[in-house]
C-alpha cells in the first residue's frame, strides 16, 4: 500500500471548507442543547407526575429513534406533513438538538440522583430559592457524575455531524468521500480527517479535564 | 352480387395499401430532418421554485458527477442536466447530498430531478415517488477481475468470492449471472471499498456499471484490473423526476432524444472519457 | 409521499435477517464491553498513577477516533500487510474497542457519585480494596450508573450500523440496501425506525425491572 499525502495538496481546500458546516452544526448543537438538557434532567427528576411522565416517554422515544431518521423527519417529512420548510444545514442543528436535549438530558438526571435525596427535602424544608439552590447546591454536586457522560456524548456528537451529509450538508466527511471517490486515496484521506476530528475532541478533552479538576471528587483506589 | 362485392372490396383494400407506398417512393426518409422544436422558455408549472431546477446528486460518480480538483461539481451528466437547464430557461441548482437522501429528498419534494442513471427495473418504474426518464444510456453490467488472475469468462467465477455496492442492481446481476446465492456475496458500502477489496483478495470479482469500470481502469493503478467481456446483464438507465411534476417528465424526456438526437449526449461522453451507448438506445425505440 | 406496506413484507426475510444480526452484534458488544469498561473505569480511580494515566489516555485517545477510520484501516488496510479480518469480527473488534472506553466514562461518572468520606473511611479502616469495590462501592453505584449504562446501550444498539461499513448485513444496511434496489425510501426506512425503537423498548424494559432491584433501601 503505497501512501501519497500529497493529495491533501489538491483536495485539502475543498474537504477544509466543510469544516465550517462541521463547527456551526456542532456548536449550535452543544450551545442549544445544553440549557434544554438541564431543563431536561430537571422534568425527568421532578416530583410531579405531570412533568416527569412525558418527559419519560418522550425521552425514551426520541432516544430510540437512529439520529439519521430524525435529520430525515426534519428535512424531508416535515416539509410535506407540516409545511415547515427548513435549509438543510438549520434541519441538521434542530434534529440534533432534539436527540442530544434527551441523550443529555438522562446524563443531567443520572447527576441528579447521585445528590443524597435528603438536601432535596432540606433544601425545601429550609424554604431556600429554588433556582439559587439548584445552581448553588445541587448542580456542583451533581458535577463530577455529569462531566464524563456529558463530555462522551459531545464526542459523540463530533463524530455524528457526519450523518447531515443525507441531507444535504456539504460538512467535512462528505466532502472528503467525494474526494474519496475522485482521488482513490480513501487511507490518506481518511487519516487526515481523524486528525482534524482529534483535534476538535482535544479541547473538549482539556475542558473535560479542567471541569474534573474545578470539582474534583478526589475519591481514589489506594490499590 | 355478394362475390364481385367481396372482390371490389378486396381490390379497394390492395390499392389502399399500395398508394401510400407508390407515394413515399418519391422521396427518401434519409434525407429528412427532423423537426425537434421546443418551447422557450418551456412552461413548467410544478417546479419547487421558480426559475431553478434543482438536481440532487452525490457528486461521487467517475465520470459522470464528481468533484474536481477545483472543488467543483464536474462530468458528463452535469454538463447535460446544465445544458438541459439552459434550454428549459432554468437555473441548476445542484444539491450535494449522499445518496440515502436522494430517494427521501425527490418523495419530499426537495428536488426535481435526481439520479445520475438508475437502471430501470420492475420496482422502479412501478414507483409511486418518481417518474423514470427516458434513457440516457445503456446499462451495460460487468465484473471486474484482477488482470492475474485466471478467470476469463463469468462461468470461470462459479464458486470463487464476488462482491459489489449494496442494494445495486450491478451486483444482483453478478449473483445471478454467476449462480451464486445472496446472502455469500459480500455487500460493500462503495465503488472504492469494492475496489479495495479486490485488491486485497478479499474478493476475486466484483460487478458493476462499464461507465464506473472503464472509470477505474483509467484511473491510477487501474491496470492491475480488467473487465470481463461477457456482461452480466445489459438494460438502460435514466434519471429519475419528482411524481409532483409530469410537464418537467415531458421536458426532460424531450430534451434527451433531442440530444440523442444531436450527438450532445455522445459528444459530452467522448468529452469524460465514458463509453458511449447512445446508438444502442434505438432498442428502447428512440 | 406514498407508503406501500407490502413491500416490507416481501423484503421480510432480508429485513429479519439484518435484525438478526444487529441484536447479535449488540449483544455480544455489550457482553464484552460490560466488564472490560468496569476494570477500566475502576483502573482511573487507582491511585497508581501509572494504572489510571494509562486508562485515562486509552479512554481519550479512543474517543477521538473515529470509529468509521478505525473500521476502515482495519478491514480494508490491514490485508495489504496480510492480516485479514472477518466482517463480523471487524466489527465486534471495533465497537467493543471504541464501547468500553464511552463506557467506561459513564460507569467512573457513577463511581464517582459515591461521596469520598467512604473512600477515605475504606482506607482508614484498612478495608482491602477488592472488598471495598464489591461491596461498598459498586453496590451504592449501581443505582446512579444504571440510567448512563443504559442509554449507552441503547445508543449502542443504533450505533451497530456502523458495521455495514465492513459488509456486515446489518438492520441499518439491509434496509438501505432495499431503498437502493427499489428507489422505494419510506417504507424501508419507517421499518429500520420502528425496529430500533422497538429494540430500545426492549432495553428500556430491562432497565426498569434492573433498577427496581438495585434501588438504594
Amino acid at each position: 500500500m503505497d501512501f501519497d499525502l500529497s493529495v491533501w495538496m489538491t483536495r485539502g481546500p475543498y474537504i477544509l471548507r466543510g469544516l465550517y458546516e462541521t463547527l456551526v452544526l456542532l456548536a449550535g448543537v452543544l450551545v442549544i442543547s445544553a440549557p434544554l438538557a438541564v431543563l431536561t434532567g430537571l422534568a425527568l427528576e421532578a416530583r410531579s407526575r405531570w412533568l416527569r411522565l412525558p418527559a419519560l416517554g418522550l425521552s425514551w422515544l426520541i432516544r430510540g429513534v437512529p439520529p439519521l431518521i430524525i435529520l430525515f423527519i426534519a428535512y424531508y417529512v416535515l416539509p410535506v406533513v407540516l409545511d415547515i420548510r427548513m435549509d438543510s444545514l438549520t434541519a441538521a442543528v434542530a434534529g440534533f438538538v432534539l436527540y442530544n436535549t434527551f441523550i443529555m438530558g438522562e446524563v443531567v438526571a443520572a447527576g441528579l440522583r447521585s445528590v443524597p435525596k435528603g438536601q432535596h427535602e432540606a433544601i425545601a424544608a429550609a424554604g431556600l430559592p429554588w433556582f439559587r439552590s439548584l445552581r448553588r447546591i445541587i448542580l456542583p454536586q451533581a458535577m463530577p457524575t455529569i462531566i464524563p457522560p456529558y463530555v462522551s456524548y459531545s464526542m459523540d456528537m463530533v463524530k455524528g455531524t457526519a450523518l447531515a451529509g443525507a441531507i444535504g450538508v456539504t460538512e467535512m466527511v462528505t466532502r472528503a468521500n467525494q474526494a474519496i471517490v475522485a482521488t482513490n486515496r480513501p487511507f490518506e484521506i481518511l487519516i487526515g480527517v481523524a486528525i482534524i476530528y482529534g483535534i476538535i475532541d482535544a479541547f473538549l478533552i482539556a475542558l473535560q479535564m479542567w471541569s474534573e479538576r474545578r470539582w474534583d471528587h478526589k475519591g481514589h483506589l489506594s490499590a | 352480387m355478394t362475390h364481385f362485392r367481396k372482390t371490389a372490396s378486396a381490390i379497394a383494400m390492395t390499392l389502399a395499401l399500395v398508394a401510400p407506398m407508390a407515394q413515399a417512393q418519391d422521396f427518401s426518409t434519409s434525407d429528412l430532418e427532423v423537426s425537434l422544436d421546443f418551447p422557450q422558455p418551456w412552461p413548467l408549472e410544478n417546479l419547487i421554485e421558480d426559475g431553478k431546477l434543482i438536481i440532487a446528486t452525490t457528486g461521487k460518480t467517475a465520470g459522470e458527477t464528481f468533484i474536481g480538483e477545483n472543488g467543483e461539481l464536474q462530468g458528463a451528466r452535469i454538463d447535460l442536466w446544465t445544458k438541459m437547464a439552459e434550454d428549459l430557461g432554468l437555473e441548476p441548482e445542484f444539491v450535494r447530498v449522499d445518496w440515502a437522501g436522494v430517494m427521501p429528498g425527490l418523495a419530499a419534494n426537495r428536488f426535481d430531478l435526481g439520479c445520475e442513471g438508475a437502471s430501470w427495473n420492475n420496482d422502479r418504474l412501478t414507483s409511486n415517488d418518481f417518474f423514470l426518464t427516458r434513457p440516457v444510456k445503456v446499462a451495460i453490467h460487468v465484473a471486474v477481475v484482477k488482470k492475474d488472475s485466471d478467470y476469463d469468462s463469468l462461468d470461470d467465477l462459479a464458486g470463487v468470492k464476488i462482491g459489489g455496492v449494496k442494494g445495486e442492481m450491478e451486483l444482483k446481476h453478478l449473483v445471478e449471472a454467476t449462480g451464486h446465492a445472496e446472502e455469500d456475496a459480500l455487500g460493500l458500502p462503495g465503488v472504492t471499498e469494492s475496489r479495495l477489496a479486490l485488491m486485497n483478495g478479499q474478493i476475486d470479482a466484483y460487478g458493476t456499471g462499464l461507465h464506473a469500470a472503464t472509470a477505474l481502469l483509467e484511473s491510477e493503478g487501474g491496470d492491475q484490473f480488467k473487465i470481463l467481456s461477457t456482461p452480466t446483464s445489459v438494460g438502460v438507465g435514466g434519471f429519475c423526476v419528482n411524481a409532483r411534476e409530469p410537464d418537467l417528465l415531458t421536458a426532460v424526456n424531450f430534451l434527451l432524444a433531442k440530444y440523442r438526437t444531436d450527438g450532445t449526449i455522445r459528444e459530452l461522453n467522448d468529452k469524460w472519457g465514458l463509453p458511449d451507448t447512445s446508438d444502442m438506445l434505438s432498442v428502447v425505440g428512440y | 409521499m406514498s407508503f406501500d406496506p407490502t413491500l416490507i413484507v416481501e423484503a421480510w426475510p432480508q429485513l429479519m435477517r439484518g435484525l438478526e444480526t444487529t441484536v447479535w452484534l449488540f449483544l455480544a458488544v455489550m457482553i464484552l464491553c460490560t466488564p472490560l469498561s468496569l476494570l477500566v473505569a475502576l483502573a482511573r480511580l487507582s491511585r497508581r498513577r501509572w494504572l489510571s494515566r494509562a486508562a485515562g489516555t486509552y479512554v481519550n485517545v479512543i474517543r477521538a477516533l473515529p470509529l468509521l477510520v478505525i473500521l476502515f484501516f482495519t478491514f480494508y488496510g490491514l490485508p495489504s500487510l496480510g492480516i485479514f479480518v472477518s466482517p463480523f469480527t471487524a466489527a465486534l473488534g471495533g465497537m467493543v474497542l471504541v464501547t468500553t472506553a464511552y463506557l467506561a466514562e459513564d460507569l467512573r461518572a457513577g463511581l464517582m457519585a459515591v461521596p469520598r468520606g467512604q473512600f477515605e473511611a475504606a482506607d482508614a479502616l484498612g478495608l482491602p480494596q477488592a472488598r471495598f469495590v464489591r461491596r461498598v462501592l459498586i453496590p451504592q453505584a449501581l443505582p446512579i450508573m444504571c440510567g448512563p449504562y443504559f442509554t449507552r446501550a441503547i445508543v449502542t444498539v443504533k450505533a451497530t450500523s456502523i458495521a455495514s461499513l465492513v459488509a456486515v448485513s446489518e438492520l441499518t444496511s439491509a434496509s438501505m440496501a432495499k431503498v437502493t434496489e427499489t428507489y422505494r425510501a419510506m417504507e424501508y426506512l419507517a421499518f429500520a425506525a420502528v425496529a430500533y425503537i422497538l429494540l430500545s423498548a426492549l432495553i428500556a424494559v430491562v432497565q426498569a425491572v434492573v433498577q427496581r432491584r438495585v434501588r438504594l433501601p
